[in-house]
């Protein structure tokens, strides 16, 4: 069985790569929504609670808004953040993986594996790309935030000319692009390497 | 007093004097005069503008009679006077089914003696003397078969609005069919009514008002009715959004397919007052497959099939999805 990774920078559309993966009955694990159940984790909450203290927690469970103000913009707490999440995060998959691995293959989902370094890790590396406006546009219509918050959450991830190197597959997600042909093929692709 | 302002207070009384009873004589030779005038017999013409009313069922009027009937008549000063200053004389309508009986069918031409038409003035309006004549001495009417149909009334009306104030409903207006009778000719050539041409810019109220419909072959053809009431309800509207679940349409029925994304946003305006009443549940997008069969991948425009109509839709997004059928 094959561990694909599946990343894309914000607004590339990899959530909607990743549902024409599942509607192939490809195991998808979303490592963003795993990261947020792992907060209510007592021995994850114990450990943020050391390094960022008890104002990050309200009724007893951590405050995901005072979380990403205090990362936000600060390189060292998201690295510290990421040091207590991520590995916690890469057991889950493994567990993930074990539990699927009657399918050829199964995709780890997330915004930010090449930039992390875990892409190493995994057999392969899918990365969806869009053009930086198009992006922006998607964000701003689908969190009602503004261009500026989506360009400041765009500079933490890194270019898709830089993502593209260390990818084995890229699928383009352009407003003239479809992506269940690109889909389609990729995954002939890796059923084929079995 | 000096001698001489004695003298002249005397002459100036005298003067005074003869002022007085000259004015009196005058004025009883005045009216002695009127007296003798009036007594006398005169000829005067009394107009009276007449409209026809009561055309035989069936007919219709082709021809334009004259609309004024001059009157004259001999009467005394005094009586002359009184009909003058103190009677009516304005306008009259003849019935002409009264006058002129029934009329056979096809086409056909009356006349009215005016003389009758007169005396009956006379009797109605106590005029006073005798009728020395009648001018013109006829009326002459000129029938044709008349014949009704009903016709659509169109209204023209042209309206923009103020700032976030939409329609909330169509332009009602009521009636919406009206009758016209009149000639064969005539009928035929209409084949809808409009209305008087009416603008209402930056509207932030409803229009409820009355329109005048316009004849289109001037006077030819009676219309039934003459008004129409014209009703726009305004709303004031602000924008929503509502994410809706992609539905199967039309020969997607018999298939397993799923759509991406499966739910898209639905932009929307809506009337403040129906804000809180709005569920997603009344919303329904569907995708439908295109004729020639797409295979998969295509990407196919999402269509908001179903939504209240007090709803409108500015957009969907994205507008289209790709899909895949299911094996």
């Amino acid at each position: 069985m094959l561990r694909v990774g599946l990343t894309g920078g914000i607004g590339s559309g990899k959530t909607l790569v990743a549902e024409v993966f599942k509607s192939l009955s490809v195991p998808v694990f979303n490592a963003d929504v795993e990261g947020k159940k792992l907060l209510f984790a007592p021995h994850v909450k114990e450990q943020l609670r050391t390094l960022f203290g008890d104002h990050i927690f309200s009724c007893g469970e951590v405050d995901r808004s005072i979380l990403a103000n205090l990362v936000f913009d600060k390189p060292d707490k998201l690295t510290q953040l990421n040091a207590v999440i991520h590995p916690e995060v890469r057991k889950m998959f493994e567990l993930f993986a074990k539990k699927n691995s009657s399918s050829p293959y199964v995709l780890h989902e997330a915004a930010i594996l090449v930039e992390t370094g875990y892409y190493k890790q995994l057999d392969k590396l899918i990365l969806v790309v869009a053009d930086a406006d198009l992006r922006v546009d998607r964000v701003m219509k689908r969190d009602n935030v503004t261009r500026e918050q989506v360009i400041s959450r765009m500079k933490n991830q890194w270019d898709d000319e830089k993502k593209i190197l260390q990818s084995d597959f890229v699928i383009y997600n352009n407003a003239d692009d479809l992506i269940v042909p690109q889909v389609l093929n990729i995954h002939k692709q890796l059923q084929a390497q079995l | 007093m000096s001698k001489y302002e004695r003298i002249k207070s005397s002459e100036n009384k005298n003067y005074r004097y003869r002022t007085t009873v000259f004015i009196i004589c005058l004025l009883v030779s005045a009216l002695l005069w009127l007296t003798i005038k009036f007594s006398s017999d005169y000829t005067v013409e009394i107009p009276y503008s007449i409209s026809l009313k009561g055309i035989p069922e069936g007919k219709v009027l082709v021809n334009q009679p004259d609309s004024v009937l001059r009157i004259n008549v001999k009467a005394s000063g005094y009586a002359l006077l009184k009909c003058r200053y103190l009677s009516r004389h304005d306008s009259y309508e003849v019935n002409v089914s009264q006058w002129i009986g029934r009329i056979s069918a096809g086409t056909s031409d009356a006349t009215i003696n005016t003389l009758l038409i007169a005396q009956h003035i006379k009797e109605e309006r106590s005029l006073p003397g005798i009728i020395e004549f009648v001018s013109p001495e006829e009326l002459s009417l000129k029938f044709d078969r008349g014949v009704s149909k009903q016709v659509p009334i169109i209204p023209d009306v042209s309206y923009s609005f103020a700032q976030q104030y939409f329609a909330y409903d169509s332009l009602i207006i009521e009636p919406q069919l009206a009758t016209i009778y009149g000639t064969t000719d005539d009928i035929d050539r209409v084949h809808f009514l409009k209305t008087n041409a009416l603008k209402f810019d930056d509207l932030s109220e409803s229009i409820d008002t009355m329109v005048n419909i316009l004849n289109p072959r001037s006077n030819a053809i009676v219309i039934e009715p003459e008004q129409a009431w014209i009703s726009l309800l305004v709303e004031k509207f602000t924008e929503a959004e509502v994410e809706v679940a992609v539905k199967r349409g039309k020969g997607f029925e018999q298939t397993r397919v799923k759509f991406f994304p499966e739910r898209v946003k639905v932009v929307y305006l809506i009337a403040l007052k129906d804000f809180k009443n709005i569920d997603p549940e009344m919303f329904t997008c569907t995708v439908n497959m295109p004729d020639d069969g797409a295979p998969n991948g295509k990407r196919l425009n999402v269509e908001v099939s179903d939504h209240s109509s007090s709803i409108k839709i500015q957009y969907v997004m994205p507008s289209d999805v790709e899909y895949i059928i299911l094996k």
